[in-house]
């Protein structure tokens, strides 16, 4: 009774095997897993925000436009750029060009506070409007992911380890992307 | 994936030394499952005290209580519990209940502890991330509880939290200045500590599992823990998202949820153009869901202890699994028949409540196969199988009532009546009780090495069970006759002072349920020390927690690599040896 | 091998017993309802009261059959037996068919419920129907009939002043507001004619609950929501709130008249003064 059972000669093991994380080339799965997963529930929380947004937009006279200045098309491209810089990055297992994705990142954090400033030089706090309110909200809860972000790549930049690299990048684009989308949503 | 299948994991798990990081900060998945269950076991303490205090005010609102005066000065001036007390108690009572009772115990505390075990793992996918996301949620409990002791006390705005209750601050109400806004940092946090477990408990399910435990052979329990937890991570984000919002509308001015040209307390409200019901989609959008996450671990649970205790089986356990998966993924599309009532759309409304429908088929297929597990068992009376068929029989109770809450020509007569808080107590909280009952009962002995008192257990059982259901079908007719919940006492109304008889009598019956659990409790502390001995396979069960020892040591299997050749439920197989195959049995007869 | 303390019989038998008595029990209840809605006295109702039988005739049945066999699979297999249990686990014709049974009773339900629902929710009232205003605040309901003219005058929440009585805030500077009537904690209606009320709120949520009329309606700040039904039997009945409001939810009441045309004139004339 109670006995554990000795692993088999490896043929009689069965067709359909669990996976096997742990340690070892099983680790990395298990991380990529765990980014994926974190992010699935980021997009949540955004998708929930930005489903709010929509459904705000069509309440109510008082809806004050935030426009689309220059620089939050400036940062838009720095972001792009800093995109292109991971993947040099991550292809190439380059310090350098992971620095400058890192500087790149941290411009944009610059940039979006930039926006924030210009928005309350022309009034525009966040409790003006829903939509200024929607507009901090999304952009600040975006750039505190940004920001987790910058000190990954700090990690990343630190021990220069391809898993490392690969998970950076797969976040990074991500807000990438997902900047890409709350643009999309706000200004559309 | 076969070449390092069989690869020794042990030289990367040495038990840890010292007190605080064997038993306080540890990252061991059991210890972390027992401190969940203790997190909820206090909850449970604290939210069951609070619901005895309701029913005390209920049964006999203006009556004097010298003693609880002297504990609670402010909320018994006089001896005399005030309505604002007896609000800001419910709001408590649901929070606790809801959140660090039946989310924490039977999702993050047994799940915590049996399923890194059932799939054959030494321990869960990120062991640091589970301690902190244990002591996040800790944190929450404080953050809860601090809000009891502030100025104007714990929020009276129930554990909904609707707005513009909730978000006007305390121009609206004691209670909803500082109290509320606590409460709403405290779900936040909540919302964290949860979510991060779920992508603990998937990524788990997902990449952790041993040789030959393939996804259809785990048992029914892992399928509902990864279901629930899959819930758990797209559902709280959401509310996650919301809290943001409502705790923005409260302390920075924004009108997310306040409407334009609300007047309070006599004062014109500056907000303009916010939507209140905007909250309730963004609530109940994690509101249901949130439902399942609570229910879907008591499935998994009392579909494994009834198979085990009827020695047989479980019946149709590919339906088992479609079933489980089919209520979370309705789960998410239903929450609208919470606000049939709420001024949303009538036509919107009519699909809501189709939908709704639709989510009680994979329910009642549940019953039918756990109806078909018993039948030509051979069922074992343990106490663990009794709170297993209460479970079922709660579930039923609770189900039926669905029928009539999901149409909404129903709905908007019984909506936020006592029918619903019936409902909705027998479902979410007695199933899900008794499911931690039955847990508690059929892993203890894996846990602690012995059993608990079944005599005891059996007490417990039938007390609990004949009192419960003593409060909860009258309390189908207070919402009959139109009782509306939230109410701090009924003799104010005309057609609600005749139901003062029945409301006494579902008090003195709580109070025998809330005396009963005392037995529990002492049955819980006395079997930890005195317990019977139990044996590694305590209950003669298939599943791999009963390979190893009681308790487990530190890194699960020790130098053994677990190897899996069949399904979990390998009960009275013909021509087998015993009456239970063990999953890493590998010859089907003879054994070895 | 060891046993688990697991004493067979007697208790399972027991607890057989206690399902069959629960159900017999609880239907017995359900029958003789000593306690049950109050009568309906709306025309939307006896739809609602006729949806309501079947729905708990169905939900009883179920409720019933499965505490039925629950305890008799518990009786028959409760006790002790020789040899095995059966190695069964399987039977894809007996889950179709209660599959299929349970979705089309469950949708077939939903869909008949939501013919009752579409009846009362999605049509217009009729044309004859007379217009109320309902607006609640903490903690009280506030009524306002249009007057003469038949129309509402102009709202302004800077006006609202609860020392004369102006609760909702009407505008003195709209002609159309001079003839309105206003009431507090009371509105009555005349029988027998369709009735809409427009449901709002001047602060939290409240849900204007006549119980008597079988509905429930929140009132949301910044929505006025409508409703409508046609009430047939004079009386006093009440309203209550339905929507946690604060402290004084609890006492959120408001007396509701239905009284005969004739009456229900003097009354309005009685309040225009």
């Amino acid at each position: 009774m109670a006995t554990i059972v000795a692993p088999p000669p490896r043929a009689s093991l069965p067709r359909d095997m669990g996976r096997d994380g742990g340690s070892g080339p099983g680790a990395s799965i298990t991380h990529r897993t765990g980014v994926m997963l974190g992010l699935a529930a980021v997009s949540m929380m955004f998708i929930g925000l930005t489903s709010a947004y929509v459904v705000s937009q069509g309440l109510g006279p008082l809806w004050k436009q935030v426009h689309l200045s220059p620089l939050i098309g400036i940062n838009a491209a720095v972001l792009l750029a800093s995109g292109y810089a991971m993947e040099r990055a991550r292809r190439g297992i380059s310090r350098g060009w992971l620095i400058g994705t890192l500087v790149l990142g941290v411009a944009f954090l610059a940039g979006q506070v930039g926006v924030f400033r210009q928005l309350a030089d022309e009034g525009l706090y966040l409790s003006t409007g829903r939509q200024t309110s929607f507009y901090y909200v999304l952009a600040g809860l975006h750039g505190i992911h940004i920001l987790g972000g910058v000190t990954a790549l700090a990690w990343a930049a630190v021990g220069m380890k391809r898993s490392t690299l690969e998970l950076t990048s797969l976040y990074w684009h991500f807000m990438g992307g997902l900047w890409l989308y709350l643009l999309l949503v706000i200004f559309l | 994936m076969s070449s390092h299948a069989s690869t020794s994991h042990s030289t990367g798990h040495a038990a840890p030394q010292g007190f605080i990081r064997k038993y306080v900060f540890s990252t061991d998945h059991k210890v972390i499952g027992i401190q969940y269950i203790f997190l909820g076991l206090f909850s449970a303490i604290l939210g069951t005290a609070l619901s005895m205090m309701m029913r005390l005010r209920l049964a006999w609102p203006g009556s004097q209580f010298p003693l609880l005066e002297h504990i609670f000065p402010t909320g018994f001036p006089g001896g005399v519990m005030s309505p604002e007390f007896y609000l800001a108690v419910l709001t408590i009572h649901g929070t606790i209940m809801v959140f660090f009772l039946l989310t924490t115990v039977p999702l993050s505390g047994f799940g915590n502890y049996i399923l890194p075990i059932q799939i054959g793992a030494r321990d869960m996918a990120f062991p640091v991330l589970n301690m902190l996301s244990y002591w996040t949620t800790v944190v929450a409990l404080m953050v809860l509880m601090a809000s009891m002791f502030v100025e104007g006390g714990a929020p009276i705005s129930g554990w909904t939290a609707y707005p513009p209750l909730s978000a006007l601050g305390k121009i609206a109400g004691p209670g909803l200045g500082a109290g509320q806004t606590l409460w709403i940092a405290s779900i936040a946090i909540f919302c964290l500590a949860s979510l991060l477990t779920a992508l603990n408990f998937i990524t788990t399910t997902l990449n952790m599992r041993a040789a030959g435990m393939s996804l259809m052979r785990m048992p029914l329990t892992v399928w509902a823990w990864f279901t629930a937890s899959t819930v758990a991570l797209l559902a709280f984000p959401v509310l996650l998202g919301g809290g943001i919002l409502l705790l923005l509308d409260r302390l920075a001015g924004t009108s997310f949820f306040l409407a334009s040209g609300m007047v309070v307390s006599g004062k014109v409200m500056t907000n303009s153009g916010g939507s209140p019901i905007l909250w309730q989609h963004l609530f109940w959008f994690f509101g249901h869901p949130e439902v399942y996450i609570i229910i879907l671990p008591g499935m998994g649970i009392t579909s494994h202890i009834i198979s085990t205790f009827s020695r047989k089986p479980i019946f149709a356990y590919k339906a088992m699994v479609a079933a489980i998966f089919a209520i979370g993924f309705i789960g998410f599309i239903v929450w609208g028949h919470h606000m049939f009532a709420s001024g949303m759309s009538p036509l919107v409304g009519m699909v809501f409540s189709v939908l709704t429908l639709t989510v009680g088929v994979p329910s009642a297929i549940k019953v039918f196969n756990w109806l078909a597990t018993l039948w030509g068992g051979h069922i074992r009376c343990t106490a663990s199988m009794l709170y297993a068929l209460g479970f079922v029989s709660f579930f039923v109770t609770g189900g039926v009532t669905g029928l009539l809450l999901a149409q909404p020509a129903i709905d908007v007569y019984f909506h936020d009546t006592y029918f619903v808080v019936a409902h909705f107590h027998i479902i979410m909280g007695l199933a899900a009780v008794f499911s931690i009952f039955a847990a508690l009962h059929f892993w203890f002995p894996k846990m602690f090495g012995r059993y608990m008192s079944e005599t005891l257990g059996k007490v417990h059982f039938w007390i609990t069970i004949t009192g419960v259901y003593s409060i909860f079908i009258p309390m189908h007719f207070l919402g009959m006759a139109g009782a509306p919940r939230r109410y701090a006492q009924f003799t104010e109304f005309a057609y609600l002072s005749k139901l003062q008889p029945l409301t006494i009598h579902i008090s003195w019956a709580a109070f025998v349920v809330g005396a009963a659990q005392l037995i529990l409790l002492f049955n819980i502390f006395r079997s930890m020390r005195w317990g019977k001995r139990a044996p590694d396979n305590a209950w003669e069960a298939t599943t791999l927690e009963w390979v190893i020892p009681s308790p487990p040591p530190h890194d699960n299997f020790g130098d053994m690599e677990p190897v899996v050749y069949r399904g979990p439920y390998e009960f009275s197989v013909p021509g087998a040896k015993a009456d239970f195959i063990l999953q890493t049995e590998q010859e089907v007869e003879g054994g070895e | 091998m060891l046993l688990a303390p697991d004493l067979p019989g007697p208790l399972l038998k027991l607890l057989a017993l206690f399902f069959w008595a629960l159900a017999i029990a609880t239907a017995t209840a359900f029958i003789v309802h000593p306690i049950w809605l109050p009568e309906n006295i709306s025309l939307n109702g006896v739809d609602v009261d006729q949806q309501l039988n079947l729905t708990l005739c169905i939900a009883g049945a179920a409720f019933v059959i499965a505490h039925m066999l629950l305890g008799l699979f518990l009786w028959r297999f409760g006790g002790k037996q020789a040899g095995r249990a059966l190695y069964w686990h399987e039977s894809h014709r007996m889950e179709t068919a209660w599959t299929v049974v349970t979705a089309v009773i469950f949708v077939g339900l939903g869909l008949q419920g939501s013919r009752v629902w579409a009846r009362e929710y999605l049509t217009d009232p009729p044309a004859n129907a007379m217009t109320i205003e309902v607006t609640g605040q903490q903690f009280a309901w506030n009524f306002r009939y249009p007057g003469p003219d038949g129309k509402f005058g102009r709202t302004r929440p800077d006006k609202v002043d609860d020392s004369e009585g102006n609760y909702i805030g009407l505008d003195d500077g709209d002609p159309a507001g001079t003839d309105d009537i206003t009431t507090q904690n009371v509105i009555a209606i005349p029988v027998n004619r369709p009735i809409q009320l427009i449901i709002r709120s001047r602060d939290v949520l409240h849900s204007f609950f006549v119980p008597v009329l079988r509905f429930k309606q929140d009132a949301v700040p910044g929505m006025g929501i409508p409703v409508h039904f046609t009430a047939t039997k004079t009386g006093e009945y009440e309203v209550a709130c339905a929507e946690l409001c604060g402290m004084q939810h609890y006492k959120m009441r408001a007396r509701f008249l239905v009284m005969t045309d004739t009456d229900f004139n003097a009354w309005l004339k009685s309040r225009s003064q």
